[in-house]
């Protein structure tokens, strides 16, 4: 796309709005875009570093800076370029804007933060809050997406499991009604985790069509007004920030060395499972791989036959935790400096491919 | 439990009372104890009196001054806690409680505690000492006082017994006894491990009072016997997983008269696969070496 144009944060917006008024015009019409033409794709990333620091851990061709914390930096990715804009104006949530393919842009945004101690992120929303997406517009689909088969092996879905992935697209009418139905079924329950939620979101007659994945991407397909959309980003990350907080505001563990002794402050996260764990250490040997989606590295010791402990790494930052685990809870420790966003990694993968009915608790 | 000493749990109990946590009662937090100090070390009359913990409610203006015993108690550490009880205000004075406010009305108690049932013990003193036993059955812990041995706060003693409706204790706000007694050799191991990797990503190269400051919440407090006596676990420690391939990602370098690791392998995949392992065999090793063999 040429972006030369584009020299200011009213030039982009300008830009973007006439992309998603030119995308529902082309769906409305036609039911499919033009060769070549792109949704607007907008991703929300938790970080800890800086633009500047991004620029160490990802193969960027060129960058520009185009408004105070605003750059557009063309990414490189198997012999391809690939244009984004990076809104750091929240140095905590960045905003990432794209009009590439799905796939690229994915892609590329999935090696920016997968990276082992590269300070970034996926926003993970918990179940939760997609459904409070849901609430903020007119219902229009839903993925509905189980994969247990991203973090757990194919033995243990045999051995354990009740489905190894189920997978569920619904939109148009009726969709609210045969989720409800879905979500009503007891023995689905534990296994209806949602990927995607799509809404229609009307203000004041501006209008625009969202659809939020569980990691924080967004796709409009359509609309009349980009302030729209920024708003309900804005919106969205404004809840899960309050989530980040208050766990870091109670639930990291800290100790004071005082003149007498040692003082504590803090208390754990407990996550309670619907869908029991049968068997504790081979759920353990499960999530503790190092990999994609958890990246948590770790060491297990056993306290009894099903109550065990782990004490590990997460990738992501660096940060220890400390889990202990038995079939119907897990009890999770953050460091003193831990980020949060290790606890909501944990809790909405933990929901995502195992039980979509697990509940954390965080302090108000 | 399993693999963690009764003396840790205990520990780790009576912090978790005091806590908000949806799979442990809540009981003292209730009545706003909060810890203040883990480990208290203070002086009262020349003597060094250093009990587990101290739990501090200001609402109630009162202190619990814990000590986690096993099976035996002594006569001269009786001795030592009658103190608190007869002028609980010089915890005050010398700043050792900090959560309390100053005032005619605070007071404090001291509690033995003890998985075993203290009540036979020819050196139960006769004084206001609290006993506090935690009685395991299939089910659960009841942590109930003895007879004749019971808190003097009435609000206090009306919490007990206190079921905790589970056997799965929190092990990790306290995570192995600084003693390292042999039932804490596998939670000492793990700690170790873990923070070999995560100091090995933040530094270029540590060493053992690296590892024990991120793996030990008290390390900074520990009197100088007993950072030896830990420092010489830690390497002990650290050469046993060398022997056993973490060589192939941590390595050894010369520093003086001290050991020091660096990292050479940030492939924690790799590492992964070989931890069960690491942890076995370093505690099966651990298990059979005398106490005596640490100590250089």
């Amino acid at each position: 796309m040429s972006t030369t144009s584009i020299q200011s944060r009213r030039d982009l917006f300008e830009h973007l709005e006439y992309t998603i008024e030119g995308t529902y015009d082309e769906l409305v019409d036609d039911q499919e875009l033009q060769p070549g033409q792109t949704m607007l794709k907008t991703f929300l990333i938790e970080s800890n570093v800086t633009p500047e620091q991004l620029r160490e851990r990802v193969d960027i061709a060129e960058a520009r800076e185009v408004d105070f914390d605003l750059h557009e930096l063309v990414i490189r990715r198997n012999g391809n370029d690939h244009t984004f804009f990076l809104d750091s104006s929240d140095s905590r949530f960045w905003t990432l804007y794209t009009l590439e393919e799905s796939d690229d842009a994915k892609a590329v945004v999935k090696d920016m933060v997968s990276g082992v101690r590269n300070g970034l992120d996926y926003t993970w929303m918990p179940v939760e809050q997609q459904r409070d997406i849901m609430e903020m517009g007119e219902f229009r689909d839903v993925g509905v997406s189980y994969e247990a088969d991203e973090v757990f092996s194919s033995d243990y879905i045999e051995d354990r499991l009740d489905f190894g992935d189920l997978s569920v697209q619904s939109s148009g009418r009726g969709t609210s009604t045969l989720f409800d139905i879905l979500d009503s079924q007891e023995e689905l329950s534990s296994f209806l985790s949602l990927s995607a939620v799509g809404i229609k979101r009307e203000i004041s007659g501006s209008f625009v069509l969202e659809r939020v994945t569980h990691n924080g991407r967004f796709t409009t397909s359509g609309g009349d007004s980009i302030q729209l959309h920024i708003d309900t980003v804005e919106e969205i990350k404004n809840r899960y920030a309050n989530l980040l907080q208050r766990i870091e505001e109670h639930h990291r563990i800290s100790y004071e060395s005082k003149e007498h002794g040692t003082g504590i402050d803090g208390t754990p996260l407990v996550i309670e499972l619907d869908n029991e764990i049968e068997d504790v250490r081979e759920f353990i040997e499960n999530i503790i791989t190092s990999k994609n989606p958890l990246r948590l590295w770790g060491a297990k010791t056993k306290l009894d036959d099903q109550y065990w402990k782990v004490k590990g790494i997460d990738l992501h930052n660096n940060d220890k935790y400390t889990m202990e685990i038995c079939p119907e809870w897990i009890r999770l420790y953050l460091d003193e400096e831990a980020c949060g966003n290790t606890a909501l990694r944990i809790y909405a993968n933990l929901q995502r491919h195992y039980d979509s009915n697990a509940v954390m608790e965080v302090l108000e | 439990m399993q693999n963690v000493s009764d003396h840790t749990q205990q520990i780790n109990a009576w912090i978790a009372l005091c806590q908000i946590d949806r799979m442990f009662p809540d009981s003292l937090r209730r009545l706003g104890y909060t810890v203040d100090i883990i480990d208290p070390h203070f002086f009262h009359d020349g003597d060094a009196v250093n009990p587990d913990l101290i739990l501090t409610s200001r609402g109630h203006n009162h202190s619990i001054v814990i000590d986690c015993k096993s099976k035996t108690l002594k006569e001269e550490q009786n001795e030592k806690y009658e103190a608190i009880h007869h002028s609980p205000e010089f915890l005050l004075t010398r700043g050792v409680v900090s959560s309390a406010e100053a005032g005619e009305d605070y007071d404090a108690e001291f509690a033995y505690s003890s998985f075993a049932d203290l009540s036979v013990n020819p050196f139960l003193p006769e004084n206001d000492f609290a006993v506090v036993h935690f009685d395991e059955d299939a089910k659960q812990f009841t942590i109930r006082t003895l007879e004749d041995y019971e808190f003097n706060l009435d609000e206090l003693q009306a919490q007990f017994p206190i079921r905790t409706g589970t056997r799965r204790l929190p092990t990790d706000y306290f995570p192995f006894d600084v003693g390292t007694g042999d039932d804490d050799y596998q939670q000492f191991t793990i700690s170790i491990l873990q923070s070999t990797v995560h100091v090995a990503l933040e530094q270029d190269t540590f060493d053992a009072d690296d590892l024990l400051e991120d793996a030990h919440p008290l390390w900074v407090d520990l009197d100088e016997e007993m950072k030896k006596e830990l420092r010489a676990h830690t390497e002990k420690v650290i050469n046993k997983y060398q022997q056993k391939g973490l060589n192939e990602h941590i390595e050894k370098v010369q520093a003086g008269n001290k050991d020091e690791w660096k990292a050479v392998s940030k492939s924690l995949q790799a590492l992964q696969r070989k931890v069960d392992e690491f942890v076995e065999d370093v505690q099966a090793e651990l298990e059979q070496t005398e106490i005596g063999d640490y100590v250089d």
